[in-house]
């Protein structure tokens, strides 16, 4: 059965100001976060349909299911490690090699969130590493607030160096076919410098503050890591999982086989595996526990935007913005690829960079003509995900990371208010802007 | 059947504006594990029970720990167990009770009792229309009344004998 064909926009209405509007009502009523983001979404991909812009046919074809299946496996997959307890054990282990001193504590944290980001997704390790790091500033007592800020930056700094790191990465992975090496080799090396550089800022800032007395180190010697894994069998079969899908994005590209399928297959076979030695009762718990971690409002918002965008994109709306940024930037790669690693930078610090990045990939595709075809565009694709992460430092609603670690703070009796966090988020921003644009010049211009 | 035909006594309830030093002394003399707490004009609070003073007494960060049913790595001393207490010691007693306590009225149903019972809340506890507390329903209350009854049973059966 087909869905239900809309030949003729409604009221006869024009299609583009039909659909930028629509865009314009969904992207304002998501600013105002007076209704969850999910609803706006749907209601807006709703909009859409109705109205006649899509049909139901076309709608669902422009939602990207290599994306949703992406985070729906990896969603499944850290549902089972973190049951584990393996964030805890290499938290306190990382701690206890640094002998428990409170700077030490605060830069291995800093890494750690930094390299569980890069491979799972960002909201997951803070999820697990912040309530650790609040533990082990209470048991030092010390304050936690260095902690909680380092966690946001690095996490979001992480997130920046692969694929499937940061939502932006993998809808613009998605859309353009740029693989996890890709990503790896291109975003790496700067993630690595700026990490390296925010791990120095910390130390200078907090550095001093930071000094705890002997005894309250030695509570944090205390700690048995190894008690913190529940579960060493499944620990097992989850880690070698995870790796097994980290290689089947590297190899799976050379044959064809998309980022979606290697994660949903690798979180079928860790059913699979963890499911043999058990009974058909505990299979269905397990299965039932492993689907209520997977955030199916996450993935509906991403459904409802890529209708909203598809939108705008069949209307023809996004062709004339590029046509017109392509006119300021005089078509010039250069300055179109500074123009796109700022403007989202500054853009993604203020707003969600997730419909940000869904808006812009329509757009940076139409450039692809004028700008001098896909070789020459592909700058502007790492300065539209350079830009849409880091920015996402610059302010306390940056990204979903940032409202999570505030959230879990102001739990634990240490709010971050928005001003405290731009004092420091928005510097850290664009001293990391300013090595990226560094980093693209020298990589792709000189 | 209704709460006032059920419900036992009220042990002595304690102010939500005292200090929670006051509680916590309570709590260890009586052996007690679950307090009412009402205001000065007898108005109900809420209840302040042994195993909402041990959440206080976890650290914050483990409760954040999300579906974490173990923190067996942390190796806590007396010292840091006492030095926890102590802090919440210097609270109200406000500060510490559990406000979403479900309550029956005198005229509740029996059975609606019985089920928030059934549902894991260990006692319920019973307000007039001014919302003073009157009395209390727990499974114990509840064989002290059959077992009452039984014995009017059997001595209006001795009596007619």
């Amino acid at each position: 059965m087909t869905g239900h064909e809309v030949s003729q926009v409604i009221f006869g209405l024009d299609p583009l100001w039909l659909s930028t509007g629509i865009l314009i009502i969904t992207y304002a009523v998501l600013l105002s976060e007076r209704i969850h983001r999910t609803v706006v979404a749907l209601t807006g991909a709703g909009m859409v349909v109705i109205s006649g812009l899509l049909n139901q046919d076309k709608a669902i074809a422009g939602i990207d299911f290599n994306t949703i299946a992406l985070l729906t496996g990896m969603m499944m997959i850290v549902a089972v490690i973190r049951t584990t307890g393996f964030f805890e054990y290499i938290a306190i282990w990382s701690a206890k090699k640094v002998k428990a001193d409170p700077r030490g504590v605060l830069i291995v944290l800093s890494i750690v969130t930094a390299v569980f980001s890069a491979f799972l997704d960002n909201l997951t390790t803070v999820l697990l590493v912040v309530p650790i790091a609040l533990l082990l500033a209470e048991k030092l007592e010390v304050t936690p607030y260095p902690y909680l800020l380092s966690q946001i930056l690095a996490s979001n700094i992480g997130g920046t160096a692969t694929l499937i790191g940061d939502p932006p990465n993998i809808l613009i992975g998605s859309a353009t076919g740029l693989t996890f090496t890709d990503f790896l080799f291109h975003m790496g090396p700067v993630v690595a410098v700026v990490l390296f550089v925010s791990v120095i800022v910390f130390h200078v800032l907090w550095g001093k503050e930071l000094v705890a007395e002997e005894k309250h180190r030695a509570r944090i010697m205390g700690f048995r890591e190894q008690d913190s894994i529940t579960d060493k069998k499944l620990l097992v079969q989850s880690l070698v999982v995870l790796v097994a899908v980290i290689l089947g994005f590297i190899i799976g590209e050379h044959y064809h086989i998309r980022p979606g399928t290697t994660a949903m297959t690798g979180a079928a076979v860790l059913l699979l595996v963890i499911g043999l030695t058990d009974t058909m009762e505990g299979q269905t718990e397990r299965l039932q526990e492993v689907f209520s971690e997977v955030e199916w409002s996450a993935l509906f918002f991403f459904m409802g935007l890529f209708v909203v965008v598809g939108g705008v994109e069949h209307a023809g709306l996004l062709e004339i913005l590029g046509a017109k940024l392509m006119a300021a930037t005089g078509n010039e790669p250069v300055a179109t690829t500074f123009a796109t690693l700022w403007l989202s930078a500054i853009v993604s610090a203020a707003v969600d960079n997730i419909p940000f990045v869904a808006t812009m990939i329509p757009l940076v595709e139409s450039m692809e003509t004028a700008i001098g075809g896909a070789e020459a565009l592909e700058p502007v694709w790492w300065a539209l995900a350079l830009g849409a992460c880091f920015g996402g430092n610059g302010s306390l609603i940056g990204a979903a990371a940032n409202v999570m670690v505030a959230g879990l703070g102001e739990r634990a009796g240490y709010p971050i208010s928005f001003g405290k966090f731009l004092a420091l988020g928005l510097p850290m921003m664009l001293g990391s802007m300013v090595i990226a644009t560094g980093y693209m010049y020298l990589r792709h211009f000189l | 059947m209704d709460c006032k035909t059920v419900m036992g006594p009220v042990a002595v309830p304690l102010y939500a504006d005292d200090p929670a030093a006051t509680a916590i002394d309570f709590m260890r003399e009586k052996r007690s594990g679950l307090v009412p707490v009402i205001e000065r004009d007898g108005t109900f609070v809420g209840l302040l029970s042994g195993d909402r003073m041990m959440h206080f007494m976890i650290p914050s960060a483990v409760h954040m720990m999300k579906g974490k049913k173990r923190a067996s790595y942390l190796q806590e001393s007396a010292e840091e167990l006492q030095a926890r207490l102590d802090r919440l010691r210097g609270k109200t007693i406000r500060d510490l009770i559990d406000p979403n306590v479900t309550v029956a009225y005198e005229d509740t149903p029996f059975i609606d009792a019985m089920m928030l019972i059934s549902g894991r809340q260990f006692v319920v506890p019973v307000l007039d229309k001014e919302h003073k507390l009157v009395g209390a329903i727990s499974f114990f209350t509840l064989l002290h009344y059959l077992g009452d009854e039984q014995k009017k049973a059997a001595e209006g059966e001795g009596g007619a004998a």
